[in-house]
Parts: structure tokens; C-alpha cells; sequence
């Protein structure tokens, strides 16, 4: 199954974190800069879903992020809502 | 010796009012009289050539006006800028500015006193702590800072040893000790989720509320990976 939630993702940084600090020989300095800008990217678009659950009004769902989330409410006054892709 | 022709009353308001502004031959001249005896008289009367701009900066001649001119603008100019506006060179408006005690900032003389409590600590107290412990003895309205004192123990060449720097160190770093305070308080060290949400929602306080109230998973991951950045960049710099 795929780790791509959030909180895989925190598991995984605290991994590498630990691997820099034990120093492993699988974890150098390059690659764990490279990891660490690919999280960031992810957080910046975990960032971007939340403002946009925020900004449609839909409240707080169980689920997690990095999830499909549900059918968004027709904004008011706007010329189109989004469509699904369906 | 030969006769000397005295110099009349008139002759004497002439070269007095003349000997500045007009050549010391056309004087003679005029008064024929030799150039050597108008440059006696002119010396013997305390004459110059140079009334309003010397050779040195004392010999220049402050008139009211320029006085008047110097107090109303010391404040709003740069003694550059007065210097260019009389027509002046720098040093002399300087000097004239200390002299005339027209200070912009009023320097701080350390008393003996200061210097005896100084001496006396600073072997086991940081300067941070010198300071603060100065201001409360001897109050300043400009108050005391670490930069004071590690400058004034640099003149007085009170330098401290490894151990007393140790010892120092050892001290502010215990709980009670300042180094422990401040590094307790610091949101930057202990990542508060307050300072990790401003992080996520730069400058945007309404949104970082929101993160801090209803995404803590966020501000999880996201002190994950500041940490990840934090020990990348302590382990670059080895």
C-alpha cells in the first residue's frame, strides 16, 4: 500500500533525520537536502488544500490530507464552480 | 640709525582698514612709503592679510550671523552640510560645534566607581549580566549594554581566562542563569506550535491561527521538517 499521507510523510523525515545523525552510510547530506525540498513542496501544496477547503466553505472532514476531498459548494456570485472530473 | 618718518594717525586708519582687501605695494604707493615699513606697521598693529579665513582654522573670524546660523541648525544638519552651507571647511565647524558645546550626543565618562565594580566582577560575571547589574546601580538614560563593557574591559585589558569563561557559561546555562531563560523562551529553539504555524502562514496571522486550531498534523510535519533543515545545515557546517 502507498505511504502518502501526512503523517508517512513526518515518519519519514523523523527517519531521515535519525539515519543523518547516526550517521548510515545510505543517507548522505545531498540526498537528505533533496528530500527535505520535496517535503517542502508537499506541505506548500498540503498548504494550498487547505486554503482551498477553507476558502468553500467545507468543514473538516475525518479524513486526512493529501486526500480527495468531497464535491465543493458552489461559491457565491461566482461565474463557474468547480468542476468535477467526471 | 637712520630717521624714521613717523606714521600718522591717518596713514595708520588707512592701512588698517585697507591692509586685508588691498596689495601691500599699492599701499606703499599710494602712501609712499616702502613696502617693508607698511608690513612693520601692519605687524605692530596685529594686521593680517587673512581676517577672514587663516591659515589656521583659530584665525577665522565668526561673525553673529554664522554663530546664530550653527545653534539654529545643529540638530536638523550634518556638520557636512553646515560646513558647506558657511563656506567651511569640516574640522573648523566641528571644532567650533565642541567648543560652542553643541553636541548632538552627550558621551558617557566611566567613574571610578563604574571602573572598581567592573574590575571586581568581571572575572565571574558575563557582560551581559555586568550590564544589567549597572544599570540598577548606576543608572543611565542611555542604559548600559554587553558593547559597553566588553569595549571598556578591551581599554582596561581585563580578559578573561578559558576557565572563567567556562565557569561563566556554566552558570547562565543552569536554570535561573539567563542563557537557561532565554533558551527556554526562545520559539525558535523549542518550536513552539504558535511559531511554526507563523512559518506555514508567513504573514498572514488569521491563517496561522487556523493551522494552529484545526491542522496540528500540519504543524507536525512541518516542524519535521524545519528539524530536517536544522540538523542538514549543523552537519554542513560540521
Amino acid at each position: 500500500m502507498a505511504k502518502n499521507k501526512i503523517n508517512d510523510l513526518r515518519d519519514h523525515l523523523f527517519e531521515v533525520i535519525e539515519k543523518l545523525q547516526e550517521g548510515d552510510e545510505n543517507m548522505s547530506i545531498e540526498k537528505a537536502q533533496t528530500i527535505s525540498m520535496v517535503a517542502n513542496t508537499i506541505i506548500n501544496s498540503a498548504k494550498v488544500e487547505v486554503e482551498y477547503v477553507k476558502a468553500t466553505g467545507q468543514e473538516k472532514s475525518d479524513q486526512s490530507l493529501f486526500m480527495p476531498l468531497n464535491e465543493p459548494k458552489r461559491l457565491n456570485g461566482a461565474a463557474h464552480a468547480v468542476k468535477s472530473e467526471a | 640709525m637712520g630717521k624714521g618718518r613717523m606714521f600718522t594717525e591717518y596713514e595708520k586708519d588707512f592701512i588698517s582698514v585697507n591692509y586685508a582687501a588691498m596689495d601691500t605695494v599699492t599701499i606703499a604707493s599710494m602712501l609712499r612709503r616702502s613696502v617693508a615699513s607698511v608690513h612693520t606697521l601692519a605687524y605692530r598693529l596685529a594686521l593680517s592679510k587673512f581676517t577672514v579665513r587663516g591659515r589656521g582654522s583659530n584665525r577665522i573670524v565668526w561673525s553673529g550671523q554664522m554663530l546664530e546660523f550653527l545653534k539654529k541648525n545643529y540638530r536638523l544638519m550634518s556638520n557636512k552640510k553646515l560646513a558647506a552651507a558657511l563656506g567651511l571647511k569640516l574640522t573648523v565647524v566641528r571644532m567650533k560645534l565642541y567648543q560652542l558645546g553643541l553636541q548632538r550626543m552627550q558621551l558617557h565618562t566611566w567613574t571610578a566607581e563604574e571602573i572598581k565594580y567592573l574590575k571586581r566582577n568581571y572575572r565571574k560575571m558575563g557582560d551581559v549580566e555586568i550590564a544589567d547589574n549597572m544599570q540598577v546601580l548606576f543608572p543611565k538614560e542611555k542604559k548600559w549594554t554587553k558593547q559597553h563593557i566588553s569595549k571598556k574591559r578591551g581599554y582596561l585589558g581585563l580578559n578573561r581566562t578559558a576557565g572563567e569563561y567556562a565557569a561563566i557559561r556554566t552558570k547562565n546555562s543552569s536554570p535561573g542563569g539567563s542563557a537557561y531563560t532565554i533558551h527556554r523562551n526562545s520559539s525558535s529553539i523549542t518550536m513552539h506550535d504558535s511559531w511554526v504555524a507563523q512559518k506555514l502562514a508567513w504573514r498572514n496571522r488569521q491563517m496561522a491561527d487556523h493551522y494552529k486550531k484545526n491542522h496540528p498534523e500540519l504543524i507536525e510535519l512541518k516542524r519535521a521538517e524545519l528539524t530536517l533543515r536544522r540538523t542538514i545545515k549543523t552537519l554542513s557546517n560540521g
